[in-house]
């Protein structure tokens, strides 16, 4: 559906990023931020699914920073890859790729940003950090504890599994006392209950949190 | 404001209008009032309230720029010391415009301050369908232009 572009930070690193683009005029942007998978089939298939909805989606390869072409799938090998590849990750240069991925989205208008697993904990920090960003949705972010004490300065939606082993339930709550202007919602589900392609999919709880998500980004964007 | 010898008892004032939206009504209540019917659409959508609603301090917040921006001079203005009955009576959603009028219910020289006055207005706000959404009753204290007049 859609497609890999080039795009250059403003350090000159040049990396690759989805675009899936929506027909007609674009409701605004969104940047669709990557698991510890890179960018493969199921956050290509999040992309094409905003875009459905309309709006002009690009997702970021933050892992070119470290290796090009990254596309994991959710078994054996990949997942220890996958931790491997994240674990060299740095914030400051997955930064700087994220708001040259906000300035693309941009040409549709408002921008808001929506990441998994790892990228959960990117959007959260882009919306600390980057300016330019008028809406913030995370999913199961493993980095969200270490980043508690950054503050959205966007309106931010938090969705939690309660049967996440990676994240503690009780993060929801303390993240809301922090910052008490975000929006948390906790699912009885696992890590990735999103993802249909892992065994922890529940379909009932991604229905429910895509439509709490589709319904902030309609307000904010 | 006017000087206090220009407010007239029983007199309206309109003020300009203000139109919400679903952004600034998610950005204001995320600072000042996060509840879940103000910045979460979808829970908003369960709520009572069927869907985003204003708080009522954005309502009330923007009533007091649309007064201020509609008062003729600021200059004799010293504030209020409170409001009394303030009443939410319908909600605001977003694309509601809001308008405001205050009507001067009664005014007093000060007795123990020469030179200030004090009024109470009623004011009271409307959506675009003319439904009354909020109201409450303010106390202005404002200079007198002439504080010599205060002894006649």
């Amino acid at each position: 559906m859609g497609s890999m572009t080039d795009l250059t930070a403003a350090d000159g690193h040049r990396f690759q990023a989805y675009i899936a683009e929506p027909k007609g005029t674009p409701k605004g942007g969104i940047v669709v931020i990557q698991e510890i998978f890179g960018v493969n089939g199921h956050i290509r298939a999040v992309a094409d699914g905003f875009a459905a909805d309309g709006y002009y989606c690009v997702a970021p390869a933050l892992f070119d920073r470290i290796e090009r072409g990254v596309d994991l799938g959710y078994a054996g090998d990949d997942v220890a890859k996958g931790r491997a590849l994240r674990g060299q990750m740095q914030w400051a240069p997955c930064m700087a790729d994220v708001a040259i991925a906000v300035a693309a989205a941009g040409s549709a208008g408002r921008v808001g940003t929506v990441g998994y697993c790892y990228g959960g904990g990117v959007t959260w920090l882009a919306a600390a950090e980057l300016p330019g960003l008028d809406a913030s949705v995370g999913y199961y972010g493993g980095p969200w504890a270490e980043l508690a004490d950054r503050a959205p300065r966007c309106p931010a939606m938090l969705h939690f599994g309660a049967r996440d082993s990676m994240i503690p339930v009780g993060l929801a709550d303390e993240l809301r006392a922090k910052h008490p202007g975000i929006v948390t919602h906790v699912y009885a589900a696992d890590h990735g209950f999103n993802c249909d392609q892992r065994a922890t999919y529940d379909a009932t709880a991604a229905t429910t949190a895509r439509r709490r998500t589709l319904a902030f980004f309609e307000a904010c964007l | 404001m006017q000087y206090f010898e220009d407010i007239a008892v029983g007199a309206a004032r309109e003020t300009g209008s203000h139109t919400f939206d679903a952004a600034a009504i998610i950005a204001f209540a995320r600072q000042f009032d996060p509840q879940p019917f103000h910045i979460d659409p979808e829970a908003a959508q369960q709520s009572s309230f069927g869907g985003l609603v204003a708080s009522g301090w954005h309502t009330a917040a923007t009533v007091m720029r649309l007064l201020v921006d509609s008062a003729i001079d600021l200059e004799a203005s010293l504030g209020s010391p409170g409001f009394d009955d303030l009443s939410w009576l319908k909600p605001v959603r977003p694309g509601d415009t809001i308008r405001a009028r205050m009507t001067c219910l009664e005014k007093s020289p000060s007795k123990s301050r020469p030179g200030i006055g004090s009024a109470r207005f009623r004011v009271e706000v409307f959506n675009q369908k003319g439904e009354l959404v909020m109201a409450f009753t303010s106390i202005g204290l404002m200079r007198l232009r002439n504080p010599a007049s205060q002894q006649e």
